[in-house]
């Protein structure tokens, strides 16, 4: 009952970062856990905003760079970039993956009224990764659909044909 | 036995005392979770299990009547190995009122399971599917699916036998148990259709222990059909759909079993008769005899007391149970998840990396070393099991298809007990299945042919399984004709698989391996047996999946080996980790042949395309990784070359940058979204959590270009 009145008058909870000059923010639900930045084993074949994969305790998970994959402009990891490892549900069970943002913000709690389906105009990012755009005390933030976002398929490009490409030449 | 022990420490049992209540719930599962227990007596531990779970949640007292009630119901079930059908439908009534007077209570108790039970006002069979039934949990469900699946293996194994030595009444008796135990799980979970299969078969057995119905063709025919059609349904049953009880094949395989009823083994009288123990107006006088004191004596001891023959005699002409040879019981067993036993390995996986990183030299970490070794070995054999169920199984394929094709094919088998990881095995039904086909359409000549050939009239097929070092082999054999090359090679020709000029130069082993090229067949028509070409794919698709290889011996005339080798472990390779371009990788020491220092003036250009090096005579195309990955080239006067073979036995050169070492790695998956990639199979965790990438060396080599395969004419 307190927790049902709780969330209509808080709405869910969304945890909120930066990446470039922007605020996006993500449902809490499926953040696994946030970590500061480590060392990425780079992994051939994939695109660029694929950064590699690290060794989660004994599992390997890839990490995607947000800012590559929207196509802002690349950008020195600093002390302040984190990784924020969500966990999807798939077929079998629930993925893990990391994602790189410029900085953490902080945990707030959207109403569901709140997030107005206003189409949001940016070439770079495509508007099905977009839930909608919520305004809170800070200013506006973007509320992402982290699901979709990470559900592309694009996941390997063959750069191994570059090989044969050299020697046609 | 276990239940005794229940039974003294519930009696024991005083309201209140917690730790009494988790001894006696732990004792439950124990039993519980024991494979010999029947599916009756689990639903019996499911619900108490419920029941005491509540009590221990909120300190409440037992319902200790109706748990006597269930230990007595339970202890019956176990005890009577031998119920009768009438019997075993009353226990299912028994549940069913047990149920309803504590289920609705348990349920209650038992938190989100709402689904309480519905009063069945008929307990007895009703086409009803499990889904349907209301209080069958899916586990209890499954594990009857288990239990059924592999008390039809053993049955199947049975009639194998008993078709070799049709006078071993064990093995009827067996059966008779097997079907019998089926046929009452079937009427505890409403299992109509497959109830009333395997009740039919329940009879006709009981008519062979009773030496009513003789053991013949037909009688094996019906049985192993039937256990086809359980398998089915089980099948069906595990895929969730319900059983179609108007197939028509059902009806058919009914009708069979009604008529085989019918048949009634051939009188004792006959048969002495035959044998020249008693001529027939003897045989008419004793029979006189029998029916005068209205059959309250059998044949057999009127003739005996009438001295006309001897009780050897009539010991000899009722075919003599062999000395019975029960499959030995020996461990028991214990029921485990998959997953479970998978996350343990990987723990250990886990811990072997964690130690491996350990730098100091110390006998206290040697010996810990070894601990862990032997750890890893005992968690790595809980995932294996024999290949008897394999073995038999062929021994079923080639029984029917040489039936099918009017051959005759005998069958050995040797290695069946070697213990292999249970996803092989359980994979392996298929391939082999198709094997054995070949090798009985291809392979084995007709009966006429191998007189003339000079060869034993009935063809031969061997399923053997050893070890080798890390790898498994497991081969079909056949002394059949042996492969054919013209005959390949012109089928390949005509399918344009093969250009005409390249089929000359092709190695007869590159022959060979046409065979497993999909759409590849050499029969004239497609029929029932072959002949689609899709069964050597299947094969090479399935070794290919499980890093394996594949051999083929053959020679003309004599027969042919095909030789599936599998890596022994699924889930650690022997690597060789190479570094190139700072990515760690892995190279499987199965495919290595040796690394040599390679100078860059040692290197040819060949047809301006193609790297080559000569090494000992022999010119081997060079793949260099940096460059196959695009990675920006280093200073490349001092290379490392590794000589690798891929599935075609052809030797490449991989150029990396260095050596790091060579040692076991943990193989773990890059998850599916890595799926495509070509260059690498999977990924590991080396020293320090780094990641080290294994590669796919036979994708790469094909990445590389067709011109360096055709100037090898690869």
């Amino acid at each position: 009952m307190e927790a049902a009145r709780r969330k209509t008058v808080h709405g869910e909870r969304f945890l909120s970062f930066n990446l470039d000059k922007e605020e996006f923010c993500i449902e809490i639900g499926k953040v696994r856990e946030i970590m500061g930045m480590t060392t990425i084993n780079a992994l051939p074949q994939t695109p660029d905003f694929i950064k590699g994969v690290i060794n989660l305790r004994g599992k390997i998970i890839p990490i995607i760079d947000l800012r590559s994959k929207f196509g802002f402009e690349s950008r020195d990891y600093t002390d302040r970039t984190c990784i924020i490892v969500v966990d999807l549900p798939d077929e079998d069970g629930s993925i893990l993956m990391g994602v790189v943002v410029d900085t953490i913000k902080e945990v707030i709690s959207i109403p569901a009224e709140k997030i107005s389906s206003v189409p949001y105009i940016n070439s770079r990012i495509k508007s099905e990764f977009i839930k909608g755009i919520a305004e809170t005390a800070n200013g506006i933030t973007i509320v992402l659909d982290i699901g979709l976002v990470l559900n592309e398929d694009e996941f390997v490009v063959l750069k191994g044909s570059s090989a044969i490409a050299t020697k046609e030449r | 036995m276990e239940l005794n022990d229940l039974n003294s420490v519930i009696l024991e049992y005083t309201d209140g005392d917690l730790i009494a209540l988790s001894d006696i719930i732990d004792l439950i599962s124990t039993i519980r979770s024991s494979r010999e227990l029947a599916a009756l007596s689990c639903s019996y531990f499911d619900l108490l299990l419920v029941h005491l779970n509540a009590c221990m949640r909120r300190n409440q007292a037992l319902n200790r009547a109706c748990l006597a009630e269930a230990m007595d119901a339970v202890a019956m079930i176990e005890n009577s190995r031998e119920l009768s059908g009438n019997e075993s439908g009353e226990f299912c009534e028994l549940f069913e009122q047990w149920k309803l007077k504590h289920h609705s209570a348990f349920l209650a108790d038992a938190a989100g399971q709402n689904n309480s039970a519905t009063p069945s006002d008929d307990a007895r069979l009703t086409k009803a599917e499990p889904a349907q039934n209301p209080f069958l949990t899916d586990d209890v469900f499954k594990v009857f699916l288990s239990e059924a699946a592999e008390r039809i293996v053993r049955a199947q194994q049975c009639c194998l036998e008993l078709e070799k030595n049709p006078a071993d009444t064990s093995l009827c008796h067996e059966l008779f148990r097997i079907f019998h135990t089926l046929k009452g799980e079937c009427s505890f979970f409403k299992l109509a259709s497959l109830g009333e299969l395997t009740h039919s078969y329940e009879n006709i057995l009981d008519m062979v222990r009773n030496n009513e119905l003789a053991v013949d063709a037909v009688l094996i025919d019906v049985l192993l059909k039937g256990i086809d059609h359980v398998n089915k349904m089980l099948a069906d049953l595990h895929d969730k759909k319900i059983i179609i009880h108007q197939d028509i094949e059902y009806e058919d395989l009914m009708e069979e079993i009604e008529a085989l009823r019918k048949t009634v083994r051939e009188p004792i009288g006959d048969r002495l008769v035959a044998a020249g123990v008693l001529s027939e107006s003897e045989k008419m006088r004793i029979l006189r005899i029998q029916k005068n004191q209205s059959f309250a004596e059998n044949f057999g001891s009127i003739a005996c007391k009438t001295a006309k023959a001897s009780k050897d005699d009539i010991e000899r002409a009722i075919a003599s149970p062999s000395s019975g040879k029960n499959p030995a019981r020996g461990d028991q067993y214990i029921k485990v998840k998959d997953s479970q036993v998978n996350y343990l390995v990987d723990m250990i996986g886990e811990l072997l990396i964690a130690q491996n990183q350990i730098q100091v030299s110390d006998q206290a970490l040697l010996s810990l070393r070894k601990i862990s070794k032997e750890i890893q070995l005992a968690a790595l054999k809980l995932r294996t099991t024999d290949l008897q169920p394999l073995s038999s199984n062929v021994q079923r394929v080639i029984r029917d298809t040489a039936k099918k094709v009017g051959k005759e094919v005998m069958y050995v088998c040797s290695g069946a007990d070697l213990e292999v990881d249970r996803g092989l095995v359980e994979g392996l039904g298929e391939p082999l299945l198709h094997l054995v086909r070949n090798s009985i359409h291809h392979g084995i000549e007709t009966v006429e042919l191998r007189r003339k050939a000079g060869k034993a009239p009935a063809g031969k097929i061997e399923f053997s399984a050893n070890r080798k070092g890390n790898t498994v082999i497991v081969s079909i054999r056949d002394d059949g004709a042996g492969l054919d090359r013209r005959k390949i090679l012109d089928k390949a020709v005509a399918k344009q698989l093969v250009s005409p000029e390249a089929a000359r130069s092709m190695t007869d082993q590159a022959v060979w391996e046409l065979i497993f090229v999909s759409g590849f067949s050499t029969a004239e028509k497609v029929d029932q047996i072959s002949g689609r070409g899709v069964g050597m794919d299947i094969v090479h698709t399935f070794v290919k999946s499980n890093r394996g290889r594949i051999t083929i011996h053959t020679e003309a005339g004599v027969g042919t080996e095909i030789s599936l080798h599998f890596p022994i472990n699924t889930a650690i390779i022997d690597g060789m980790i190479v570094s190139v371009g700072g990515c760690m990788l892995v190279l499987p020491v199965s495919q290595v042949i040796e690394s040599i220092n390679i100078d860059s003036c040692q290197l040819y250009l060949v047809a301006n395309e193609v790297q080559v090096v000569e090494l000992r005579g022999e010119i081997m195309p060079v793949i260099c990784l940096a460059d196959y990955f695009g990675f920006e080239p280093k200073d490349a006067r001092q290379r490392i070359g590794v000589v690798v073979e891929d599935n075609r036995r052809k030797r490449y050169v991989l150029l990396v940058e260095k050596l790091i070492s060579k040692r076991e790695v943990v193989i773990k998956s890059l998850g599916k979204r890595f799926g495509k990639l070509r260059a690498f199979s999977a990924g590991t965790v080396l020293e320090g959590g780094r990641i080290g990438y294994i590669l796919d060396v036979d994708n790469i080599i094909q990445d590389s270009g067709s011109q360096t395969r055709l100037l090898i004419g690869g």
